[in-house]
């Protein structure tokens, strides 16, 4: 089994970063043609590529979201185990 | 379509491409940050950390090729932008030139009809033949010019329809979009082996791009097919070590691997726990919304209004936050195990299950199906109650079944609770029957030898029943039902549930509620305890069950069917020992 090593303000920063991340990758903007080309075809094929960043943006957004949320919740379990562990250390006593 | 020259802003396109490239520096402040969080992550060392390293690396290479995407549609926007450019310019020098000569042409044909007419006049001279014959020159040269200049205008129209279609081409190439354009368009033609193969091969990012009937196809392919393929890409893997490929399906498709009969269910786990936890952040936001507008809701019927919301809102967040508790809940095992969320539907309600054991490589696997009102906000209470299971089995022989607490269909409402009698009825039994018969059967096809159990408490039993009778390939080892809400006619005896054993529990309890539900069931719905053909396990001891639930309040007298010290808890433990 792995060494287990972690401090709060360890995940507190990740999760902070990867929140920032979060925002930064939802935030950027996708713009649309707004009638620029004057060509069906240009502009059907703009708005197919338009669909794809906006998904792939998506994932990095959701993905960055995720990660951040596991670093919160793995915070929130071993501060659960500590008071686990004390509780029983203090039963034992 | 006959494309126009002059149609379109090539400045509005230049600035669309601008644009561009600012979303190209938000992405990559983003990119740096998460590797700056990564970075952060130095000092974390431990299991929990290989899961967030495995991910968090995907992310700053997905964002560097969603850059590369950006920078070739620039290229081909700023090329366009020019060409389009150069051809309005060169659109209006043949326009004006049109104008122009259309109206010499009209000036000259008025001089030479006077000309002609002077020169048909009795009185007419040699100069009048000279200007007539110099007009009509002037009419020809006039008329050249203009069929040139419509030359020249066709061969621009055709100039601009080049130019529409490279961008067009350009715009759907592979480095813009990621994928290869004959992918988009021929995916759903593929055969099953080429379609898997072409899914495989894509990165994260885009493969999350794909249109959702990409997601749609993947999740009914056969379990037999997705588990030859899966293996494909680099076997059937660890949660610790597994090929790229596995890692880009988890976090690109998380919603359809988490729940792909034929996946390893380290996988699945993974890929449910991303799944859950997204919807989990998203019922926080959800939730935090519907409170601010309880409070700013103006008159009787908004706050009404408002007060539904809210409910609904903290319902849900309610049902996800206990099934994202599983994975931390305290258990009653005597050796601890591993857990996997092995499924995760985010619906109306949302639905799941939650093992406690690792499927992939547990010698017996038994589903614990609850009954009325059970829903994911009960995961953890079930989770520990199976897990009292566990520890008798722990304490017997030193190794248990893994059990999977499977709330994977909506549940009757609690008939006491609310007075909806859709529990004495079979409705939500056929329709959760048909996801537990093949939630089995994903278990069954990745695990041909496990020893497979269902535990079935009240209600559950009545579907779990309908879902054993559907598929006799699923080769069940004991059913068994505790506290029975009954078994539909369909399901006329023991033998009808294809299962090697059945057993049936049914105390005397307080209040008598699965006899009610039996009794009142339409249509009627038999006791198995009762010359069904079940074996029958007796709740009486020094601790008889009173109660209808399976774990009983412990600051209560009562004891449910589960409780420490009952002999169906026993009989339960030795029924489903691997």
């Amino acid at each position: 089994m792995a060494d287990l090593r972690v401090s709060y303000s360890t995940l507190d920063g990740v999760y902070h970063a990867l929140d920032s991340a979060t925002e930064t990758f939802r935030k950027a903007p996708m713009p649309s043609d707004g009638g620029a080309f004057g060509a069906d075809d240009v502009a059907a094929a703009f708005a197919t590529f338009r669909a794809a960043q906006q998904r792939s943006a998506a994932w990095l957004g959701d993905t960055s979201r995720t990660l951040g949320q596991y670093a919160h919740d793995t915070k929130s379990l071993v501060q659960d185990a500590d008071d686990d562990l004390a509780g029983k250390a203090g039963g034992a006593g | 379509m006959t494309a126009d020259p002059l149609a379109g802003d090539p400045a509005a396109v230049t600035k669309l491409s601008r644009a561009l490239a600012d979303r190209q520096d938000d992405l990559r402040t983003g990119a740096t940050t998460v590797a700056r969080a990564a970075d952060d992550a130095a000092d974390w060392e431990g299991a929990s950390k290989d899961r967030f390293s495995a991910t968090v690396g995907t992310i700053a290479p997905a964002a560097q090729r969603i850059i590369g995407r950006l920078d070739a549609a620039i290229d081909v926007l700023g090329t366009y932008a020019d060409e389009v450019q150069r051809i309005q310019d060169e659109a209006e020098r043949i326009r004006a030139s049109q104008l122009t000569t259309a109206m010499d042409s009209a000036i000259t044909a008025l001089s030479l009809s006077a000309a002609k007419l002077a020169v048909s006049a009795k009185d007419a001279t040699d100069a009048d033949a000279r200007q007539a014959r110099r007009l009509q020159s002037d009419a020809d040269d006039l008329a050249a010019t203009a069929s040139r200049l419509d030359a020249e205008w066709d061969a621009l129209v055709r100039r601009r329809t080049t130019a529409d279609r490279a961008a067009s081409a350009g715009l759907s190439a592979t480095d813009v979009l990621g994928v290869a354009p004959s992918y988009s368009g021929t995916l759903g033609r593929m055969s099953d082996a080429d379609f898997l193969a072409a899914v495989a091969a894509m990165p994260p990012e885009v493969l999350a791009a794909q249109d959702p009937s990409v997601a749609d196809r993947l999740a009914g392919m056969p379990a037999e097919t997705v588990q030859a393929w899966w293996d494909g890409l680099g076997g059937r893997g660890t949660a610790g070590e597994h090929a790229a490929a596995q890692d880009a399906l988890i976090t690109a498709l998380p919603a359809v691997i988490g729940n792909l009969n034929g996946v390893p269910y380290w996988a699945r786990d993974q890929a449910n726990r991303l799944s859950a936890q997204r919807a989990y952040a998203q019922a926080q936001d959800d939730l935090r919304v519907a409170r601010r507008r309880y409070t700013r809701a103006i008159g009787g019927h908004g706050q009404v209004a408002a007060g539904h919301a809210l409910n609904a809102a903290l319902l849900r967040y309610n049902q996800l936050n206990n099934f994202v508790a599983g994975a931390r809940t305290d258990l009653n095992l005597r050796y601890p195990l591993p857990r996997q969320m092995v499924a995760f539907r985010d619906g109306q309600p949302p639905l799941g299950a939650f093992s406690v054991g690792d499927l992939d490589s547990a010698s017996s696997v038994t589903f614990l199906v609850p009954g009325m009102g059970s829903s994911l906000a009960d995961t953890t209470q079930y989770m520990r109650t199976g897990s009292t299971v566990q520890q008798s089995q722990q304490q017997m022989s030193g190794d248990a079944s893994a059990y999977v607490t499977w709330l994977g269909y909506e549940s009757p409402p609690n008939f006491l609770a609310t007075g909806d009698t859709a529990v004495l009825h079979e409705d939500s039994a056929r329709a959760g029957a048909a996801t537990l018969s093949a939630d089995l059967a994903g278990v069954r096809a990745t695990r041909p030898d496990v020893q497979l159990n269902v535990v079935a408490h009240s209600y559950g039993s009545t579907t779990a029943a309908l879902a054993l009778a559907s598929d006799s390939a699923l080769n069940i080892h004991s059913f068994v039902t505790l506290g029975s809400a009954g078994i539909p006619s369909s399901v006329p005896d023991a033998a009808a549930t294809h299962a090697a054993h059945m057993y049936a529990a049914q105390a005397n309890e307080k209040w008598g509620i699965a006899a009610f539900g039996r009794t009142f069931s339409d249509p009627h719905r038999a006791d198995p305890t009762q010359g069904f053909g079940a074996t029958e396990m007796h709740t009486d001891g020094t601790r008889t069950v009173n109660v209808h639930d399976l774990a009983a309040d412990p600051d209560s007298r009562n004891v449910g069917y589960l409780d420490s010290g009952t002999k169906t808890l026993l009989g339960t433990a030795k029924a489903t020992m691997p």
